[in-house]
Order: C-alpha cells, then structure tokens, then sequence
C-alpha cells in the first residue's frame, strides 16, 4: 500500500507535463520608434522592428528606413542614418541643426521597404523654471572589494575610497492643465562632458514621501497630486570617489571622478509619461509570474515606440570629491 | 409493498367539527440515525398545498378543518403518509426510512418539493449520495468538485476547489458551514475542499434569485450543513484513499437527547519526504501535511429546545530547507566562510467554532440563534541564518532574517433567524446578523539579529464591522403564482467610513400545465471584503481585504428568468437565462506582482466593473438506477477597469463561452456494483499573451575606446501586449470514471472504488510557458490519466 501511495503521489507532483506546442497570435513585422527628444539637443530617433515571440531572435536595425520630421504642419527635414554600431546595435538617425523648441506641434513619419508607413505627433512642453538647491551631506570611508573565484580558491582584491552623500531639492509651482515631470542628475568630470549622451542618468533616491509611481523610484510624476501647487521634491545622491576600473585605461585618469553636476526638472508631454511608466511596468514584472501583464502603450499610429519630448529647466553645480 | 404508502392514523378525540384553523408543526428525521432532514417536503392531499422542512428539519403546516391527510417525502427515503383528526395544534415528528436512493420502485410517484413548483430561480441541490457517486481525483470525494459540475458554475483553473458563478469571482461565493462563513476550504493547493463528504447532510448552491436571508456575496452561496450524528446507535466509517485517510464517529451520549459527531482526514504525503528530496536535489523538501477534523455535539433540551456545539479546524503545511556555503570579505586579513541556511514554510489554516440554539416559540414560529468564530490564517514564512568563521581570527559570528508573510481574517458574528408560517400562504423569515471581521493583510514583518521585530507601517491591520437585517417570504399568492419576496438591509463601516444599503430581492413561478413553469428573479447583492487572489493553482494565496473609505464595496444587479418542468415526476428539467452587472470590482493594476511587499495591497489595486450574461440548462435524476445530471452553459463574462487594458472592455480569465458537464451513476442488476462516469467539456480560457516583440529602451552610457569617447549602447526588449485575453487556450475536456462494488459482511458494510480520471489523457492546458531551449511557446498541463481508489468500511 505505502508504495502504491508514493507512486500515486509522484504522479501528482510529475504531473505537470508539457502539453501541446502552442501558436500564438501574432502579427506582421512593424516599425518601432523610440524618440524621445530632448530641447537644445538635435533630433535623435531610433528605429527597429518587430519581431515574432517566439524565439529570441536578435531585433535588427533598420537603417534603410526614412525619417521625417515636421514642425507645426510644415515640413523640417529628413534625419540622416547615424548607427554607431551598424552591425548589431539599432538604427539612429539624427539631425545635425535642427533641435525641438518649446509650444511647437511636431509630426514624424518613417518609411521602410515592406513595412506600413508610421507616424506619430506631440507638442513640446514649456519649460518649468525652479529653485534647485545641491549640498554636501556626509563623506565617509568604504572599502570597495572585488573578487575572483578560480575552482575553490576565491582572491580577494581592496580598494579604498569615500562614499559622498549629497542633499538635492527642487521647488517648483506646477501650472495649469496635466503636466508630467522628470527629475534628473547628470555627473561628469568636465562641464562639458554633461551634454555627452548617457551623463544624464546619476541615481537620485526619493528623500520621504514619493511624489510619483514607485516603479519609477518617485522620479517620474504626473501632477495629479500636486496640481497647481507649489512644491519641493527632496532627494538625495551617493557617489564613491573609487576609479572604477571601465576608466583604468581611459585618458585623463584624474578626472574621471565627476565633479560636475547637473540637477534637471524636465516637463515631458503626455504620450512620453505614459510609455515611460507603462514600459518600466513591464520591465518590472517581467519574469515575475505573479505580475500582472502590462498593456503596451504607443502614440505611433500603426508602429509602436513613443514620438514625445522633455523640455529640461537645469542647473549645473561643480564640487570637486576630495 | 414498498412502494405502498404507510399509514399512520392518529385520532384525537372530541374532534371538533367546525372548520377551524390548526396547525401541525414537528420536525423529520432519518429514522436511522435520527438526522435532521433539510427540505423535506410536507403535502396535504385535499388542498395540494404544502411546505418544506427548514435547516433543522422543523416544519409547520395550517390546514382548515379537523382533518387532514400529510405525506412527508425526501428523495431517497420512503414517503410516510399521516392521516390526522385535528382538536387543537399538533407536533409531530415523523421518521422516514432512508437508504433507497436508487431503489426506483419505491420511491417512484411520491411527491417532493421539484424544481417547477418552487418559487426560486437558480437553486440546485445535490443529494450527498449523488455526490459521493461522482469521480473525483485520486478517489477523494469532494463536495465543492461536485457543485462544480452545475450549469453556471466553474473551478477555474484545473485543479481548483474553487465555485466561480455566472462570471464572478472565487471570492463571490459565500461557502457557508453549517451557517458559518469559511475562507479558502481547500487542501493541498485546492486539489481538495475541506469538506469531508463523510460528515455532509445537505449541499444547496443559490445562483440567482437570492432570498434575502442570504447576504454578503455578488454571486453564490453554497450553503453545506453538516450530520448531527447518530442519535440511536453509535457507528463508525473509516476510508482509505490514495493520499489521504478519513474516519468518522458518530452516536448517542444520552439516547435519543444527545449525539455527537467527529470526523477526521489526515493526509500521507510526509511519508513521501524521501522520494521528494531526491527529487528537489539540494533543497529538500521536508514535508507536506493537511489535516481537518469535525466534531459536532448537540443535545435536545426539551421538546422546543436543542443546542449545537461545532468545531472545525483544517490545516495545510509545506516545509523545505536550502543549505549552502559561501566565502567572503570585506576587509583585507578578513576571509569570512559562512554556513547559510534558508527555511520556508507556507501553511493556511481554518478555525470555526459555532454555537447554535434552536427554540421552537409555538407551532408556527421557530427560532435558530447562531454565535460563531472563523478564521482563516494564510503564512509564508522565509527565515535566513548564516553562521560566519573569519580567517585568520577564529571569530565567529550569527546573523539570522525572518520575513513572514501573512494574511488573516477572523470573523466574529451573531445571528438570529426566524421562520414563521401562519398558513399555507405565506412563510416569513426574518432576522439580523452582527459580524465583526479583522483583516491582517499582507504583513510582512521582518525580524534579523540586528533590529528588533518590525511590522510595515502600510500594512496595518483592519477591523470592519456589518450589521445585517432581512425579512422575506414566500407567498402563495394563487395556486398558479407564488413569490419570494424580500429585502435585505445592510450596514457597515471601515475607517471612519458607513456604507448603507437596501437590497431588494424578488423571485417568482407562474404554474402551466403539465409541471411546467415560468420563473423570474431579481437580486441586488453588495459585498464588503474581496480577496486578492492570483488565478492559477500554483500558490492557494488569497489575501482577504475590506472595503474601506477609498475602496468602495462591490455590488451586483442580476436578472433571470426561465422556465421548469418535472417529466415523469423523476427528471427535472430548468432552462434559466441571467444578466449580471458588477461594480467596484478589484483588480490587480497592470504589471503589480501579487507576492511584491514593498507596496501596501490598496496601492496594487484598481476598481473596474463587469458583465456576465447568458443560457444554462440543466437536467437532473435525483431517483432510480439511473441517476446524475448534465448541464450546458453558454456565457459571456467580460470586465472594464479604467487603467487596464486601455480602459477597453475584455473578457475575463474564466470567460467559457461554452461549457457542458454531464455525471451519470448506474446500479447494475446485482445491486453490488455501480459504475459512474463524468464528461466535462468548456471552452479554453482566455489568457493574455504577448503578439510581438519590440525595442522598449536603449541605453546609451559613457565609454572610452583607445582614449576616444565611445559610448555603450545597450538595449532592452519588451513583448507587446495588445488587449487583456487576446488568446484562448484549447479547449478543456476530461472523462473520469469509477466502479463502485458495495457488499456486507457481518456488521460491516463495505465499499471499494476504483477509477480513471481523466481517462483518455487529454493534455488540458493549465498555462501557457516560455521553452528557451526550443525557443517555442507550449501549453503546461498538469494531470495526464491517472488512477483512483478509495476503500471504505462503516457500521
């Protein structure tokens, strides 16, 4: 009997078993947009298609396709291709003049051969001026350590170095209607290496309460909460003075320790929020079971991706770590 | 002569002869064991009216005249008719003789209450004999698998104990023991109800046309009262099955006054521990038990008076445990090698307690008073502990982590019900309820050697209170129409916040000739707690929350109507059409993970609403060699909440647009054998799945390359998700199949069963799953053909 009750019980726990291949639903090949634009920093677009679920085939770019850009109904110009790894990263196109300008209504269309022609509008927002305040907290000394693990023999390595905490406040009077924000930190060694693609993504945490999703660490809001108020957001940032060793052969060694800072409240339209928070919902729960699915969210009429803008109001601080 | 009436003459002298009104009142009973019997029914030939039998077997008939001739029926027991001369108001309690359920001569032509001459829509009662008879997983019978083979009604996912009517949610239907709410009655993940069939006398499910006495609920009650015990003799049953064993103990304390009743179940599986850990490899898997047990006293005072004592108590566990080593450092001159164990430990578990006291205030009033307890813990325990040895130093060191999720609701309620029947035409109840719910929600509380034990601020804990108050009856208002009339009042309060309500409920039969009828029903139901549950079978989480002052309570409007009709005074036969509309229901938001804590649950939750409509017939044979029922539903059931799905209305998970279930038991000639079968077949669930993949982001980060700046581009893909339940699974269909042989042996009556479920393996899709290395989507299915067995030995 006992065995007979084992048995029976493997059975029950085995009994997950694959059923039949399943075809899913899919559809033709379209065209992805990504193209989110920033004011004072040229048009900049990134194109891809879509790819069937199944299989984790490698998304190719497009670099062949057209991009137009329409300001106000008339039209700017065609971005020029500008991959900068044409084998296997994704199709850029920028501009190289023509940048978006705040109250404007843009339109972009892009083309591909045997692909259905997408388009896509928004209008720039203003600008949100704000009173922005960056101060030292505390510096204290960490040991950074790294390791390297050869069969069972594992190697330590030191570094010593000061981990800095910074106060960062933003006060500002949201205006009429549904605005949408962004707050952001750029750290550089050079003033001018914060307009660098990728400086603008230092990791401010929320200090208290989070005006935003905490899906998006309260750094991206909209104002239903706060509309029409005067408000300041409080956060705070931790950098190290250790070299990391990605600059261990990079020139100027010395100044790869930022001592510039950007601090940015960005306005951003709509269609840009919603894409913001919808594809970091999805990101999220992805390999999470127990998630929720997150309805893809686009304003490219017959494509996907997102046509929108951040209208940034910065201010830039130098403090040297030392 | 069995299918001869018995009659008994009780004469009461100085009979008067004007024709004055008088009423005979008393309870049946199984003249076995003395148990109540739940909608019996009490006829009088002359005037062919009659009445039904309450919860506790009480019943109370005014008749006209100083005579009257009273048949007393249930199905399965031989009818008895009493003929009476009446001097003044009478108790009688009559005694039928059970056990022929399948004897179809005996019991053919007697009358009991069919489905064309009640008033109610969408009630369904399934004999505790016929559910006993149905093919069930690994032999294990279950009361909530059986009531899901009615029209209307769906377990959800395969597996599931779970009752989903017409459209809404596990959490709508309001499972009541013996009266008395319970949370989550299932065992090993829902495989199992916790209902032990055994220690089952009555089993009604309401659907639609609510009498008001029901409360709480947008969409059932499975309403399961449980045997007193045998109050003659005492007597014992014990079965054994593949993965679990019951035993049942029933008898007089004091003949014919008290009896009580124990019932057990306890499950094998810590027997598989080996097997398992080999199995699981590192991570063993230390057990998994259930349990449940019934015990029941009850003592009849005087003729008027008895007093019920109920325990229920039921318990799932699961251990496993992790060891692992690992080496660090955090200094130089510090190497730390530490012994890391991981513990987790998942349980849910039942309490209920009840007291109950019936008194019977005249002929025609009868009273129940109810106090009672239920709770219902869910635990997901995970507790770390590292033991440190530095090197060189020697020194050693302890660090332990605790996190525990928990979920509870603890019901403290008193009600009071009262029937009263001051004639033919009209049977009032009435009563109130006070229930005190207290929710601990989602607690994650954290405890390490470093810090004292902590609870999350943003998971405190709830209390609610409800105050319940309904009258109804149920009026015959000519021979041909009869009405269940009533309303349901209702207060409740959560943080600070009063929510009222007033729900009407109405339901009504038309009699045509031929046992035919037309019926209608209107039912407006609220609701004050939800559960936050996850679909599938692989985690029974259901965290019960309240409605508070931002989370409005749910309500329903639901519409029926249809028509009845007994052929051949043994088959029923009911067509019901229904338009349900839900509002204030809960959803998860889009991309909010059941299991994350970091959010309090009112933060992960959404209010939409929802829309079930559509056709069920049913057929049943309750009497003869032939029994069962079949029953075929075709449904649509779809949901809008604003921030899901784009705001767009779509179908919900357990949206079956077509669903057929058909059960038949056949006794074989030799009365020793009865073979059963069950054919379910519902269209596949709608599940949400991805239609593309595309790029969702590119990062774009400082680098050098040969001291040029060069910058990182990295991406990230996403799959799109067009619509919530753009994808039907295939169809579910299954065949189960059981022979019973039943034979005696001295005092023991014994049963053996055997069966298949799932008999011609059909690979039901359970859940549709990512294959990496074959880069394909596939369906998952969870029991392929497997066997059954149960053996059983009662005296």
């Amino acid at each position: 009997m006992r065995r007979l009750i084992f048995i029976s019980v493997l059975i029950v726990l085995a009994g997950c078993e694959p059923g039949d291949l399943v075809n899913l639903p899919s559809e033709p090949s379209k065209i992805t947009v990504l193209a989110s634009n920033t004011v004072g920093h040229p048009w900049f677009v990134i194109v891809s298609p879509t790819k069937l679920t199944s299989g984790h085939q490698f998304i190719p770019p497009l670099p062949d396709a057209t991009v137009k850009i329409y300001e106000d109904g008339d039209f700017v110009e065609q971005l020029v291709n500008d991959t900068i790894y044409p084998d296997y990263g994704p199709a850029f196109f920028r501009s190289q003049v023509n940048s978006p300008a705040p109250g404007h209504e843009y339109m972009i269309t892009v083309e591909a051969e045997g692909y259905t022609t997408v388009a896509g509008k928004y209008t720039q927002p203003e600008p949100v001026p704000a009173d922005i305040t960056f101060e030292v907290r505390e510096k204290k000394p960490i040991y950074v350590t790294s390791s390297i693990t050869d069969g069972n023999t594992t190697t330590f390595k030191y570094d010593t170095a000061n981990q800095w905490t910074f106060d960062i406040t933003i006060t500002f009077t949201d205006p009429p209607g549904d605005n949408f924000y962004a707050f952001a930190l750029g750290a550089a060694p050079t003033e001018d290496s914060l307009d660098l693609p990728g400086t603008s993504d230092g990791y401010m945490q929320v200090e208290g309460p989070s005006l935003g999703d905490p899906l998006l660490y309260g750094l991206v809001i909209d104002d239903k909460e706060i509309s029409g108020k005067q408000v300041t957001a409080k956060f705070t940032y931790t950098i190290d003075d250790h070299i990391s060793f990605y600059f261990e052969n990079a020139p100027l060694l010395n100044e790869k320790i930022p001592s510039w800072f950007r601090i940015s409240i960005k306005s951003m339209n709509e269609a840009q929020y919603k894409f913001l928070i919808q594809t970091r919902k999805a990101q999220a729960s992805n390999n999470d079971p127990y998630a929720q699915p997150v309805t893809t969210y686009t304003n490219i009429e017959n494509g996907l991706g997102v046509f929108g803008g951040y209208t940034p109001y910065s201010k830039t601080f130098h403090y040297k770590l030392e | 002569m069995r299918n001869c009436l018995i009659p008994l003459l009780i004469i009461f002298c100085c009979a008067s002869l004007n024709a004055q009104v008088r009423t005979i009142s008393g309870y049946v009973r199984d003249q076995a064991n003395g148990e109540s019997l739940i909608g019996a029914t009490v006829f009088e030939k002359k005037t062919g009216k009659g009445t039904i039998t309450n919860n506790f077997g009480f019943y109370s008939f005014t008749v006209k005249g100083d005579s009257a001739v009273l048949t007393y029926s249930f199905v399965g027991y031989t009818s008895k008719t009493v003929s009476l001369l009446l001097k003044s108001d009478t108790t009688i309690v009559v005694l039928l003789e059970g056990g022929r359920l399948l004897d179809e001569v005996t019991v053919r032509g007697e009358h009991s209450e069919k489905i064309h001459e009640t008033s109610r829509t969408g009630t369904v009662n399934l004999p505790v004999a016929q559910i006993k008879n149905v093919p069930t997983f690994a032999g294990e019978q279950d009361v909530l698998k059986a009531l899901q083979l009615i029209p209307g009604v769906s377990g959800g996912a395969e597996g599931s104990s779970n009752i989903l009517v017409r459209g809404g949610t596990a959490d709508q239907t309001l499972i009541l023991m013996d009266g008395v709410p319970i949370y989550n009655p299932t065992h090993l993940y829902g495989l199992f109800s916790s209902f032990n069939p055994d220690a089952v006398n009555n089993v009604e499910l309401v659907k639609s046309g609510f009498p008001a006495r029901y409360g709480g609920r947008l969409s059932g009650i499975a309403d399961i009262t449980l045997r007193e015990g045998n109050s003659n003799r005492f007597s014992a049953q014990a079965s054994v099955g593949l993965l679990a064993s019951r035993l049942v103990l029933e008898g007089p304390i004091i003949k014919g006054r008290t009896s009580f009743l124990i019932s057990s179940r306890a499950s094998y599986l810590t027997l598989m521990r080996p097997l398992l850990e080999e199995k699981v490899g590192e991570a063993s898997l230390d057990g998994y038990k259930f349990h449940d047990i019934n015990a029941k006293v009850n003592h009849r005072i005087n003729s008027k008076n008895r007093v019920y004592a109920s325990l229920y108590t039921g318990a799932d566990k699961m251990t496993s445990k992790l060891t692992y080593i690992t080496k660090d450092s955090l200094a130089p001159n510090d190497i730390v090698n530490s012994t890391n164990v991981t513990r987790d430990a998942m349980g849910w578990s039942n309490l209920l307690t009840s007291l109950r006291w019936n008194h019977e205030i005249n002929s025609t009033r009868f009273f129940n008073v109810t106090a009672y307890m239920s709770d219902y813990d869910l635990i997901i325990e995970n507790q770390y502990s590292k033991h440190s040895i530095h090197d060189p130093s020697g020194a050693e060191e302890d660090f332990g982590l605790k996190y525990k999720y928990i979920s509870k609701i603890r019901d403290l309620g008193m009600k009071i019900d009262f029937d009263h029947i001051p004639n033919t035409k009209h049977y009032f109840r009435y009563g109130a309820a006070f229930i005190h719910h207290d929710f601990s929600p989602a607690i994650g509380a954290k405890h390490s050697t470093d810090s004292v034990f902590t609870v999350d601020p943003k998971n405190v804990r709830a209390t609610t209170n409800e105050l319940n108050a309904y009258v109804e009856d149920d009026y015959n208002v000519t021979p041909k129409l009869k009405v269940n009339a009533g309303i349901h009042g209702v207060m409740y309060s959560a943080s600070g916040k009063v929510y009222t309500g007033l729900q009407p409920r109405l339901s009504m039969r038309y009699s045509l000739p031929n046992n035919l009828a037309l019926k209608a029903s209107y039912s407006y139901m609220q609701q004050f707690l939800q559960a936050l549950t996850n679909a599938g079978l692989g985690m029974p989480i259901e965290l019960w929350v309240p409605s508070t002052n931002k989370i409005k309570p749910q309500n329903s409007h639901q519409f029926s109507v249809g028509a009845a009709q007994t052929r051949n005074n043994d088959i029923e036969i009911s067509v019901e059409a229904f338009y349900k509309t839900m509002n204030n229901l809960l959803e998860y938001k889009e991309g909010a993970s059941y299991l994350d804590n970091d959010q309090p649950w009112y933060d992960k939750i959404e209010t939409g609403r929802g829309k079930a409509y559509g056709l069920e017939v049913f057929v049943q044979k309750k009497m003869g060699r032939f029994t069962g029922f079949a029953g075929y539903t075709l449904s649509w059931n779809r949901r809008q909440v604003n921030n899901v799905n784009n705001g767009d209305w779509y179908y919900a998970r357990y949206d079956h647009r077509h669903d057929f279930k058909v059960t038949a038991n056949y006794r074989l000639n030799n009365k020793h054998f009865d073979v059963s079968a069950t054919w379910i077949y519902a269209t596949g669930t709608a599940v949400t799945v991805p239609v593309s993949r595309y790029l969702a982001n590119v990062f774009i980060s400082n680098g050098y390359s040969d001291g040029v700046y060069s910058p990182n581009v990295s991406v990230d893909y996403a799959d799109e998700y067009k619509s919530r339940g753009n994808y039907r699974m295939q169809p579910y269909h299954r065949l189960d199949f059981n022979v019973n042989y039943t034979f005696t042996k001295g005092p023991l009556e014994h049963k053996a069963s055997i069966g298949v479920y799932n008999a011609y393996d059909r690979l039901n899709p359970f859940y549709i799953q990512y294959d990496y290395n074959r880069q394909v989507y596939k369906s998952v299915s969870l029991f392929p053909i497997m066997p059954a067995a149960s053996y059983s030995i009662k005296f």
